[in-house]
């Protein structure tokens, strides 16, 4: 099977994803179903100001966010092409493995996070966000599915 | 929760510690009482103060009897509280912690955090503590979890705590309690951090712990030695400016009344009001506090945060807003709530918030006057603010209104609201020919000033009862009376003035030499008014009186604040306690302003005293 990719096209959806992805992220934070900030979490990793990491957060946010819709862009041509639907079922699939696998490994590769096992230490204090991201709140594995399935319907309703 | 004992303590019997954010009050016996988090008007974390059963509360103290001494660290708001029991002393060290702004951008620090030093300084000390949040005004379902080397986590709606101690907390349903055992030298750390939105940032506790306590230490003590003011009572003056800083909103300017909601001013009563907001009327003698004791960026935003977070209702201005300028929120009680020593309501948000309250035109604009004072520019955006505020009082101050007491009743012509308003065409006129404010109708201005002027002196003297009243074609007296020589409408040493002044003294002092604010039919049984005594001193110093009979005065004053230095709105006459919302920032307002007249007298007494 020859993959082709509409590079314009990714370019302008993969974009406008990424920033339904981080709007949807930050309406979730700000109705307070969770207090996962991506941005700040990201920033905070290359500084310890918070108001500089969250800039820089949302910056690296967007990009990486743009990234990762090649993958499904990618991922939705072997399952048939892209939709919406399947550009979802990506986006569950990306969040499961977020909730499951990522949240856990983060306290060991973010350079200023805190552990449950050895607590915070004077250059690691953020809170980790714990099993699915409950101690961000109960809501946080609900929003981070929400968002992501809104991150890639848009990419699968809109990509061609 | 089992609070300990039956009722609150004495409302002097709380001292307060803040970030100037939000602000704490702690108890003698060691009960972190209240808190309001993240901001001063957020709902409470822990409010025990206003109901010692569902409130909440955070006690650290010994167990069993023992004595309290308590202190703030020289020049900071920081707490330091002896607990000595018949077996040793355990020291208390309490502050929210701040940090210098280099700090801040190198270092990822809580955004709210309480640091509780617990030492052990002599003898062993069996420590008794008990922690047992209640957020959201006792409302919020609270889930609790030990997360290993973390802490503590209570998760609620809204927001999330973490408590990390080296002490041992055991969780048990909705609080957690710790019973240990310290020795001399024994130091230990409880941190209490909470987060609204984003994930929270956790304090490691022993030595970070340390170097949050220095920094703030640090931080505390460079701003009080900004205080250009070194003459006599300059301790009380210090302790009265770092009251009014813990009360400053930073991130936007503004100064709230209180950190506090209904704290009654009559106990038992229902006079129990919100004050957890910025009121108008504060303004120009805050202003005058501020740039008085050299507190210059403190004045300049609070003027800034006047003129232009009000902008959503200007050329109307509001009795008071939120921190960040919004109207405030729409009165409600808490009826689950017993009130402290059982004076209900309690009370969140406030009813008064859309009176009409003239005199806080003439405040805004008397606060913005300072600026040339102090050689102080004003932009074009400022400019506009006052010149509209000053058409709204051209239009408006003729009418009725609520006047300096918020009372709730109908409208009345207050001479206190005229004067303001007199005040603020005064003010203008001042700007404008000091080049500050242009395109003003100055004949226009010099017209409504004249009239206003008019009104006061035939309307609110009683010829009959040789007095100025609160107001016009009345017959009693209020204390703003005391104000018409501050702002220069009369001379302190007039005849008007010397007679108004004794019926204030005959028909509202006490006899403790305390004045209440007016007679007691609007609100039988409330105390003296704070501020209103210092007015007295204020125009004693200011000509009304010889110095002595004003620095005497004053020192009787003193005498009523608390053990750390600290006002509240009101005293009890009889017994000195203190009452309503603590501690008070127009009061301590009133104390700083009181001594920079009494200086001012002084210096002018040597003066005369040299040319002589």
């Amino acid at each position: 099977m020859t993959i082709q990719i509409h590079w314009g096209n990714w370019l302008f959806w993969g974009f406008v994803a990424s920033l339904a992805l981080v709007s949807a992220e930050s309406i979730a934070q700000g109705l307070g179903l969770t207090r996962l900030n991506l941005p700040l979490i990201l920033g905070a990793a290359l500084t310890p100001n918070r108001d500089r990491a969250r800039a820089l957060g949302i910056a690296l946010h967007i990009v990486i966010g743009w990234l990762f819709s090649l993958v499904y862009v990618v991922a939705m041509q072997f399952l048939g092409g892209p939709t919406w639907y399947r550009g979802a079922l990506i986006g569950l699939a990306q969040a499961l493995f977020i909730c499951l696998i990522g949240w856990q490994a983060l306290p060991g590769i973010h350079p200023r996070m805190a552990s449950e096992t050895h607590g915070p230490r004077s250059t690691r204090m953020l809170e980790p966000p714990g099993f699915m991201g409950l101690n961000y709140g109960a809501s946080t594995p609900v929003a981070v599915f929400v968002t992501h399935a809104i991150f890639g319907s848009v990419v699968g309703a809109f990509y061609r | 929760m089992r609070y300990g004992s039956d009722a609150a303590p004495p409302i002097g019997d709380y001292g307060i510690i803040g970030d100037c954010r939000s602000a704490a009050l702690i108890s003698k016996q060691g009960s972190l009482d209240w808190l309001c988090w993240p901001w001063f008007d957020s709902p409470s974390v822990f409010g025990a103060i206003l109901d010692i059963e569902k409130g909440g509360f955070w006690r650290v103290s010994p167990a069993g009897g023992y004595r309290t001494k308590r202190r703030y660290l020289p020049c900071t708001n920081v707490l330091e509280t002896s607990f000595t029991s018949t077996t040793g002393t355990l020291r208390v060290i309490d502050c929210m912690p701040v940090y210098e702004l280099d700090y801040e951008r190198t270092h990822m620090i809580p955004d709210r955090e309480i640091l509780r030093v617990v030492e052990c300084t002599e003898g062993e000390v069996q420590l008794d503590g008990i922690f047992f949040p209640a957020p959201k005004y006792g409302k919020a379902r609270t889930r609790w979890k030990q997360q290993n080397a973390l802490g503590i986590h209570v998760q609620f709606v809204g927001g999330t705590l973490w408590l990390r101690s080296d002490l041992e907390w055991q969780v048990r349903n909705d609080h957690a309690v710790c019973r240990a055992f310290l020795r001399a030298g024994e130091r230990k750390y409880c941190s209490l951090v909470m987060m609204e939105h984003g994930p929270a940032v956790l304090s490691p506790l022993g030595e970070s712990s340390d170097v949050a306590l220095a920094q703030t230490i640090a931080w505390w003590t460079k701003w009080s030695e900004r205080c250009e003011y070194r003459g006599p009572f300059r301790n009380e003056v210090v302790r009265s400016a770092l009251a009014l800083k813990l009360l400053n909103f930073a991130p936007s300017g503004a100064i709230v009344a209180a950190s506090s909601t209904s704290l009654p001013e009559r106990v038992g009563g229902n006079l129990n009001w919100d004050y957890r907001f910025c009121w108008l009327r504060d303004a120009s003698m805050t202003v005058t506090a501020l740039f008085g004791l050299g507190y210059h960026d403190e004045a300049e935003a609070f003027i800034d945060w006047l003129l232009h977070s009000t902008n959503l209702t200007q050329p109307r201005l509001l009795v008071m807003y939120s921190v960040y300028g919004r109207p405030v929120k729409k009165e409600k009680e808490l009826k689950y709530w017993r009130g402290y020593r059982n004076s209900r309501p309690v009370r969140i948000g406030n009813g008064a918030r859309n009176q009409l309250q003239l005199d806080v035109y003439g405040e805004v604009i008397s606060a913005a006057a300072q600026l040339d004072e102090y050689n102080k520019s004003i932009d074009r955006a400022s400019a506009r603010v006052l010149r509209g505020v000053g058409k709204y009082v051209r239009e408006h101050w003729a009418k009725p209104d609520k006047g300096i007491w918020e009372g709730r009743i109908a409208d009345q012509h207050h001479t206190h609201s005229k004067l303001m308003c007199w005040v603020a065409m005064n003010k203008l006129l001042q700007l404008h020919d000091a080049g500050l404010l242009k395109n003003l109708d100055r004949k226009l201005i010099e017209e409504i000033r004249e009239e206003i002027k008019v009104a006061i002196r035939e309307r609110a003297w009683n010829a009959e009862r040789q007095t100025y009243t609160a107001v016009f074609d009345g017959v009693e007296v209020d204390a703003s009376l005391l104000l018409l020589a501050k702002y220069e409408f009369e001379a302190a040493g007039c005849e008007r003035m010397r007679l108004t002044y004794q019926r204030i003294t005959e028909e509202l002092g006490t006899d403790s030499g305390l004045l209440y604010r007016y007679r007691d039919k609007l609100s039988p049984g409330e105390g003296a008014f704070g501020i209103a005594s210092f007015w007295l001193v204020e125009y004693l110093a200011m000509g009304g009186g010889s110095l002595q009979e004003a620095e005497s005065e004053f020192r009787r004053l003193l005498m009523y604040s608390n053990d750390l230095g600290l006002y509240s709105e009101e005293i009890n006459p009889e017994t000195g306690a203190a009452l309503g919302n603590f501690p008070q920032g127009f009061t301590h307002v009133g104390l700083i302003n009181a001594v920079l007249s009494l200086a001012e007298r002084c210096a002018k007494e040597i003066d005369r005293e040299q040319v002589a």
